[in-house]
């Protein structure tokens, strides 16, 4: 279960709107590779994972994600807060706002909804922490293209600190391949998948 | 970071509000980032050591926040002796200003 806290992991106070730049940072909202589908992948794949301490970080980050996907949230909110209807339309945010007027909606900048075929969850350990390592770097990659179009330093330095965040996961991410790796076959890391072949018929490759 | 003056009981108590937020937004993003340590490092002692200290302080500072502005979290309500619910009034996080 969750507790909530009322209160942002890190202090966002935008003082200028700016309707352009929040329709590409709503990217990290609900995009590709956005907060939302970082926080739903590694909490939908903890479930199937026989290690505990690899299930509790995958439980950590992904309750962290939520945080972060609130402070995405709150970015977007502000930088469309008190926008005039000329504001809106010179903006470029119009097709936006059509649909969802002034309220957060989980999209990527091309306005593609959030969907949960933007993350995976395989059921396989090495293939899912392959995937949670890429997804870090794809996350980091996004907020380095954020930071090349943002000026404000009231939306760069909650952006600067939601990209060290995705370093410091890549790195655990990596910690926990390193000890799935290690409780493995050390000749073959494939001779069977520890989230499925875990019942008492040895490899599970179906030859004992 | 040096908090030389947190066993001290009275620590938070005269900081503002502005302040005593940012004070508990530092140290819980420790706890957080020692909880995802701990998670592949669960051997490391002063890991260990530090992540205690920081929740004994975190602990005193949201009771310390609850008692003088309201609770952040539903638990810490019991330090408010405010008659009205305050936790219902208590700012939201996305609008800015004291977050």
């Amino acid at each position: 279960m969750w507790n909530y806290e009322k209160r942002l992991q890190f202090p966002i106070n935008i003082k200028t709107p700016n309707a352009e730049i929040a329709k590409i940072i709503i990217s990290q909202y609900g995009g590709p590779d956005g907060e939302l589908g970082a926080s739903m992948r590694y909490l939908s794949q903890r479930y199937t994972i026989p290690y505990k301490e690899v299930a509790g970080l995958l439980t950590d980050i992904g309750t962290e994600e939520l945080g972060h996907f609130e402070m995405v949230g709150t970015i977007v909110y502000q930088l469309t807060k008190n926008l005039s209807m000329e504001e809106i339309e010179k903006q470029g945010f119009a097709p936006y706002y059509v649909d969802h007027t002034l309220a957060l909606w989980p999209q990527a900048a091309g306005g593609i909804p959030f969907n949960s075929c933007q993350f995976q969850s395989k059921g396989d350990i090495i293939t899912d922490l392959f995937e949670d390592l890429a997804a870090e770097q794809k996350a980091r990659t996004t907020y380095d293209n954020i930071l090349r179009m943002v000026k404000d330093p009231d939306v760069c330095a909650p952006i600067r600190f939601l990209r060290e965040r995705e370093i410091v996961h890549f790195q655990r991410f990596g910690e926990a391949l390193r000890m799935v790796q290690e409780n493995l076959d050390p000749v073959n890391f494939y001779q069977y998948n520890p989230e499925f072949d875990n019942r008492n018929d040895g490899c599970g490759c179906g030859n004992n | 970071m040096m908090y030389e003056d947190t066993t001290n009981a009275q620590y938070g108590r005269n900081m503002s509000r502005e302040k005593l937020l940012k004070e508990i937004s530092m140290i819980s993003f420790a706890i957080v980032d020692l909880t995802e340590y701990l998670d592949t490092h669960s051997q490391d002692q002063d890991a260990v050591a530090y992540i205690k200290q920081y929740i004994t302080i975190y602990n005193r500072l949201c009771e310390e926040y609850a008692c003088q502005y309201g609770p952040l979290k539903v638990s810490d309500a019991v330090y408010n002796d405010c008659k009205n619910w305050k936790w219902a009034d208590m700012p939201l996080p996305w609008e800015g200003g004291c977050n």
